[in-house]
């Protein structure tokens, strides 16, 4: 297991340095010089040049390239060109934020795609399971943001149940309970519009999963103990069907984080996808390319700590067990 | 593995698509050309007549759109050489894919047609009376906040959706193939650091990317295109590799080293054919995909710019006024939805009918 988690982590590295070469490229892509933000229009070329040379820019590319991996590996992702801060500090704000939306997120896809996917799966080709799954396809094909309209027209306006956006009450002076309590009830609608929308896809491929694991030999053996037919589902194919989901649930972290950047925007949740949205109108690169990076960075976490959970669930998948059997 | 080992010097691997450019290049131009001056001619005499307000650029694009889905269709026929009659009846017998195809084809030639069934979509009606107007009367589907029509509005936006769709599309199939062969092909090694590309492109959240690329670039139709396709090739990169990988090793495979067939026109004529299936799957739900993304760049005021309607703006602008005129922002809303729906029913009938293995019901 540890050889296994530690060539699994040896990946997860590689892979943030590739993310962090895009990023560079991307970052050499942005129109415009940059000494040019430092310096006024009519400035002597010999100053220009001599600023450029302070800054490293006269450096060879392979040369830029490394200095600024060090830095941006050091967490110094430079000056926002807007808030005229250090992006750190606005990341080391907003990210806590959005991923207790995503994580909450989820934990809603995750329970509602399984469970969905699973009633789906009991009743396979009937009435149900065409309802269910005409109903989730359905809902794959609604744009998030109409939905999260609808939702806030309903539960928030005509209602009043619950706040239209925003992270807390402005000017709520509470602690304890009540704040938390506060706190909760302005998550519950981007926390469900984020989740219900990625619960879709998640639900087919629960559905798919399972099917398949009702169709092998040991469901059908369960079965002919007399196992009723929610059993089989629940506790002998769920288990088998699980790896699988582990690692699709890991791999929807790109898409709940891409989502996120609506619904934040929607809900006026001040996280990192709201902040990316109005650095991009302000054209704040620096911003853009942290939180870009940021992202990968978590997505990769989260794909790695699916294959750990993938490798829990299914020993066969865990290649030190495989060989341990060997030198038996 | 079995050594990859062509008779003669191996040849770089551009030249998969010499094929293209020779034996079926022969027979294609001839029909592409002939059939651009007849769809040109069809929209400049249309232009004169019926359609004033279509800019000479529109004009350009339809020509150049309709070529594209052509060629695309043209050269996937070939590729695949496939037994049309088997798909046709497996795809007859699914009501669901039917019923996609039946919506694309609706939505689409609602796109195409757009400035006949409808009016200007840039219309504005007289603030006091033709504002926020509801369904029915003079407008079918009423009036957003500044009297303009929502019909033309949501006619016109698929254009915006359909031809981004089509565009980025095929550009993610042409490059993600190219890609995906390359891998597919080269020795471990070098494959190894392709698809390790692939995986770092595939770290990035695709909205995030596609926003920080819009940001860089100039607005306007091609540069989205671009930007959609440079963030949605690695899907059909990854198909086309696998497929090119697990059939190197088949019988058929050595077959045709043995008979001194090259390395180029193995890629095309015996392993890519493999592959088109899986990739017109692909390509059906990723333009589902690209539809949606475009609402919600348009959305956040970053896709299609303002003048021109777009589905995802519409909803924007119709966010205000949910509780009061619900049909500012429904309509665009549903438009996006049936598109979506409509060709993820089809990419799954595709798929269906084009997978063996998924034949027997479940």
């Amino acid at each position: 297991m540890v050889q296994f988690l530690a060539r699994r982590a040896f990946h997860a590295l590689i892979l943030v340095a590739i993310t962090l070469t895009i990023t560079f490229v991307v970052l050499h892509l942005a129109p415009g010089d940059p000494v040019a933000r430092y310096v006024q229009p009519d400035i002597d070329p010999v100053d220009l040049e001599r600023i450029r040379r302070s800054l490293g820019l006269d450096a060879p590319i392979h040369v830029q390239y490394l200095h600024w991996a060090k830095s941006f590996l050091s967490g110094d992702f430079g000056t926002s060109f807007a808030h005229h801060r250090p992006v750190r500090d606005l990341l080391a704000e907003t990210i806590p934020r959005t991923l207790l939306l995503t994580t909450l997120a989820l934990g809603v896809q995750i329970l509602l795609g399984v469970w969905v996917g699973g009633v789906a799966a009991r009743h396979r080709q009937r009435a149900v399971d065409h309802a269910l799954s005409g109903a989730v396809v359905a809902l794959y094909a609604l744009p998030p943001f109409y939905l999260a309209y609808l939702l806030i027209t309903w539960f928030a306006i005509d209602h009043a149940w619950l706040p239209t956006a925003g992270l807390a009450t402005p000017g709520l002076d509470a602690h304890g309970w009540a704040y938390v309590a506060d706190r909760a009830r302005h998550l519950v609608l981007p926390v469900c519009v984020l989740g219900v929308a990625s619960a879709a896809g998640f639900a087919r491929f629960t559905r798919g999963s399972l099917v398949d694991a009702l169709a092998d030999d040991y469901a059908r053996t369960a079965r002919a103990k007399g196992v009723s037919e929610g059993r089989v589902v629940w506790r002998h194919a769920f288990r088998n069907a699980l790896p699988p989901l582990f690692v699709v649930a890991g791999l929807s972290a790109p898409f709940l984080l891409g989502g996120a950047a609506v619904i934040e925007t929607v809900f006026a949740w001040p996280g990192m996808g709201s902040l990316m949205v109005d650095s991009i109108g302000s054209r704040d690169y620096p911003v853009v390319l942290a939180v870009n990076f940021i992202a990968a960075c978590l997505v990769i976490a989260g794909n790695f700590l699916a294959d750990v959970m993938s490798a829990w669930a299914d020993p066969r998948s865990r290649p030190s067990i495989a060989s341990a059997k060997g030198e038996r | 593995m079995t050594p990859m080992r062509a008779p003669k010097a191996t040849p770089p691997a551009w030249r998969a698509w010499i094929p293209f450019a020779t034996a079926d290049g022969r027979r294609g131009a001839g029909a592409v050309l002939a059939g651009a001056a007849v769809l040109y001619a069809v929209v400049a005499i249309a232009r004169a007549n019926r359609w004033p307000h279509l800019s000479r650029s529109d004009a350009t694009a339809v020509v150049a759109f309709g070529l594209l889905l052509f060629a695309g269709a043209a050269a996937t026929v070939r590729i695949a050489r496939w037994d049309m009659r088997r798909v046709r009846r497996r795809l007859g017998a699914n009501p669901a894919a039917l019923a996609g195809l039946a919506i694309l084809v609706v939505m689409v030639s609602l796109a195409v047609l757009a400035p006949l069934v409808s009016g200007d979509p840039a219309q504005m009606g007289s603030p006091s009376r033709e504002r926020y107007q509801a369904p029915g009367g003079d407008h079918v589907l009423g009036t957003d906040r500044f009297g303009r029509d929502v019909w033309s509005r949501v006619a016109h936006g698929a254009r915006a959706s359909f031809a981004l769709s089509a565009l980025s599309v095929i550009l993610a199939v042409a490059f993600g193939t190219w890609v995906g062969a390359l891998a597919g092909i080269a020795p471990t090694r070098t494959d190894d650091v392709i698809m390790r590309g692939v995986d770092g492109m595939l770290a990035f959240p695709r909205l995030l990317l596609l926003l920080t690329v819009v940001a860089l670039a100039p607005p306007g139709l091609l540069t989205l295109g671009l930007a959609v396709a440079a963030t949605g090739w690695m899907g059909v990169a990854r198909i086309v590799r696998g497929e090119v990988r697990r059939m190197r090793s088949r019988e058929f495979v050595d077959a045709a080293i043995a008979t001194g067939v090259g390395r180029a026109r193995l890629v095309a004529r015996h392993l890519l054919p493999n592959a088109v299936g899986h990739v017109i799957v692909a390509a059906t739900l990723n333009a589902g995909t690209v539809i949606l993304l475009e609402s919600s760049l348009s959305f956040l005021g970053l896709g299609v710019q303002p003048p021109t309607p777009s589905w995802g703006s519409m909803i924007f602008d119709g966010r205000d006024a949910l509780a009061t005129a619900w049909w500012v922002s429904a309509f665009p809303a549903l438009a996006v939805t049936v598109s979506v729906l409509g060709l993820n029913l089809l990419g799954d009938g595709l798929r269906d009918s084009l997978d063996a293995r998924t034949s027997a019901p479940a």
